[in-house]
C-alpha cells in the first residue's frame, strides 16, 4: 500500500471502523510506519473519536434555534447588563489594538540555533520573561525544494503550529519567529518537510530543543 | 533521521545501547506503535502498557546481541512484535507476566501518548463539529464509538450502509482538523 491508495480508499476511517480485512489492515499498519502523513491523519482521526467519545456521553442539552436562545438570553436582566459592559469593555480593547498596530517600532528578537537530531542531543534555550517574541535558526540540509513545512510537536506527540516558508537563500538558515507565550517551557521536536505542489513531501531534518523561560544565563 | 534509513549501523547502536540511537528510536515509533495498539486495544492504559513492551521487547532484542538479517526491516520487525504483545494483552486482558521482569528499566516515561488527548480545547471544538451534523449523525457516531455497537446492526437500525459511516467519519475529521487549525491560528495571533 503506498499513499496514495491509502488516501483514495480513505484507509484511516476504514481502519477505526473495522472495515478492512485482516490482510489490508495489517498492510495499512506497516505503511504507518513508512508514511508521517497518514500517521498525522489517523493521530487526527484517533483524536476525533476519543474527544467525540467523552462529547457524545455528555448529557445531550436541547438543541433550540440559535435565534430563539440569543432573544432569550437578551431579555434576562442578569445576562444584558453584564453583556452591555463586556460589549463596551471590547470597544475598547479593539481602540487600544489599532494604537498598538501603529507603533511600528523596530524591536530586537533573540534568536537560538538549533541543531538537527542528528547532530546531537536537543538544545536548551531560555527565553527572557519580557520577550514578546523569539525566534529558532534552523541550519537546513541542502535540497532544491522551494518551500518548507516546519511542525512543531510536544513532547507527548501534540501538533502545536505548522508554518510554510519559501526556501532561504543558499547557504542561509530558515529563521522561525514564535510568539513567546505560545508555548509553555518543555521539550519540544521540530520537523522539516520539503513541499512538492504544496504536499508535504519526504522528512528532511528533526530539531529537539528544551524550552525555558526566566532570566538568568542558560 | 529519515523515516526508512534503518541499518546495520542503526541496529548496531541498539544492540551496544547508543543512547542517542535509542533516544531515536523511542520517539520515531512510539506514535505509531501507540495508534495500532489503540486501535488494537481500544483501553487507553492498555493500549500505552502495551506501547512500552512493544518498545522494551525490540530492544531487550538488540540488547541480547541478536541481529537482523535485513536491518532496513526493522519497521516490519517492529510492527510484528507490536502485533504479538496486542495478541498476548487481549488474550491475557492485565499486565502480561513479562512486564515484572522488565519493569526495572521502564522504556521513556516522558512520552505519554494518552496524556493529551482528551482535553477541553479539543472537546470545545468536537462539539461545534458535532453540533453541524445532524440528530441522525449525531447519534449514528454515538452508537458506534460510544456504544459501541455492532456496525452492521447500527447500518440496518437507520437503513444506511458501512460507505454512509465512512464518509460521515471523514468529513467530521476534516471538519474537526479545520476547526483545530482555525483555534490554533486564532490562539496563535491572540498572543502575538
Amino acid at each position: 500500500m503506498d499513499h496514495a491508495d491509502a488516501v483514495n480508499r480513505q484507509a484511516t476511517e476504514r481502519y477505526l471502523l473495522g472495515q478492512m480485512p485482516e490482510a489490508e489492515s495489517e498492510a495499512f499498519e506497516l505503511h504507518l510506519f513508512e508514511c508521517p502523513d497518514c500517521v498525522e491523519d489517523l493521530e487526527q482521526a484517533t483524536v476525533f473519536v476519543e474527544n467525540a467519545r467523552a462529547v457524545l456521553a455528555e448529557p445531550e442539552v436541547r438543541r433550540e434555534p440559535v435565534w430563539t436562545r440569543l432573544r432569550r438570553l437578551w431579555s434576562d436582566p442578569v445576562f444584558a447588563a453584564p453583556a452591555i459592559a463586556t460589549l463596551a469593555l471590547a470597544a475598547v480593547a479593539i481602540y487600544q489594538a489599532g494604537l498598538i498596530a501603529q507603533a511600528r517600532k523596530p524591536q530586537a528578537i533573540l534568536a537560538f540555533a538549533v541543531r538537527s537530531a542528528a547532530r546531537g542531543a536537543g538544545d536548551a534555550i531560555r527565553v527572557p520573561p519580557d520577550a514578546r517574541y523569539f525566534a529558532l535558526t534552523l541550519d537546513l540540509p541542502e535540497s532544491s525544494l522551494p518551500r518548507y513545512r516546519c511542525d512543531l510537536y510536544t513532547a507527548s506527540g501534540v501538533l502545536r503550529f505548522s508554518v510554510e516558508s519559501n526556501a532561504p537563500a543558499p547557504g542561509n538558515p530558515l529563521n522561525i519567529l514564535i510568539p513567546a507565550r505560545s508555548l509553555e517551557p518543555g521539550s519540544y521536536m521540530l520537523r522539516v518537510r520539503g513541499l512538492q505542489d504544496s504536499q508535504p513531501g519526504p522528512e528532511l531534518a528533526q530539531y529537539t530543543f528544551t524550552l525555558r523561560k526566566g532570566s538568568g544565563a542558560q | 533521521m529519515a523515516y526508512s534509513s534503518f541499518d546495520e549501523a542503526y541496529v548496531t547502536g541498539l544492540r551496544e545501547r547508543n543512547p542517542e540511537i535509542e533516544s531515536h528510536f523511542i520517539a520515531h515509533f512510539s506514535k505509531v506503535i501507540w495508534l495500532i495498539l489503540r486501535n488494537r486495544l481500544r483501553s487507553p492504559q492498555l493500549a500505552e502498557d502495551a506501547r512500552q513492551e512493544t518498545l522494551l521487547r525490540v530492544l531487550q532484542y538488540f540488547r541480547s546481541g541478536k541481529r537482523l538479517e535485513h536491518p532496513e526491516r526493522l519497521p516490519g520487525f517492529v510492527h510484528t512484535t507490536c502485533k504479538n504483545v496486542a495478541l498476548e494483552m487481549i488474550r491475557a486482558d492485565s499486565r502480561h507476566p513479562k512486564m515484572a521482569e522488565t519493569a526495572q528499566e521502564p522504556v521513556d516515561q516522558r512520552i505519554d501518548l494518552n496524556v493529551e488527548i482528551v482535553n477541553e480545547e479539543r472537546k470545545r471544538v468536537i462539539r461545534e463539529v458535532l453540533a453541524k451534523l445532524s440528530p441522525r449523525d449525531r447519534e449514528l457516531l454515538r452508537l458506534v464509538f460510544l456504544e459501541e455497537m455492532d456496525k452492521a446492526e447500527v447500518c440496518r437500525r437507520f437503513h444506511t450502509d458501512e460507505d454512509y459511516l465512512r464518509v460521515l467519519l471523514h468529513r467530521a475529521k476534516l471538519r474537526f482538523r479545520a476547526a483545530l487549525q482555525k483555534s490554533a491560528h486564532a490562539r496563535w495571533t491572540k498572543d502575538a
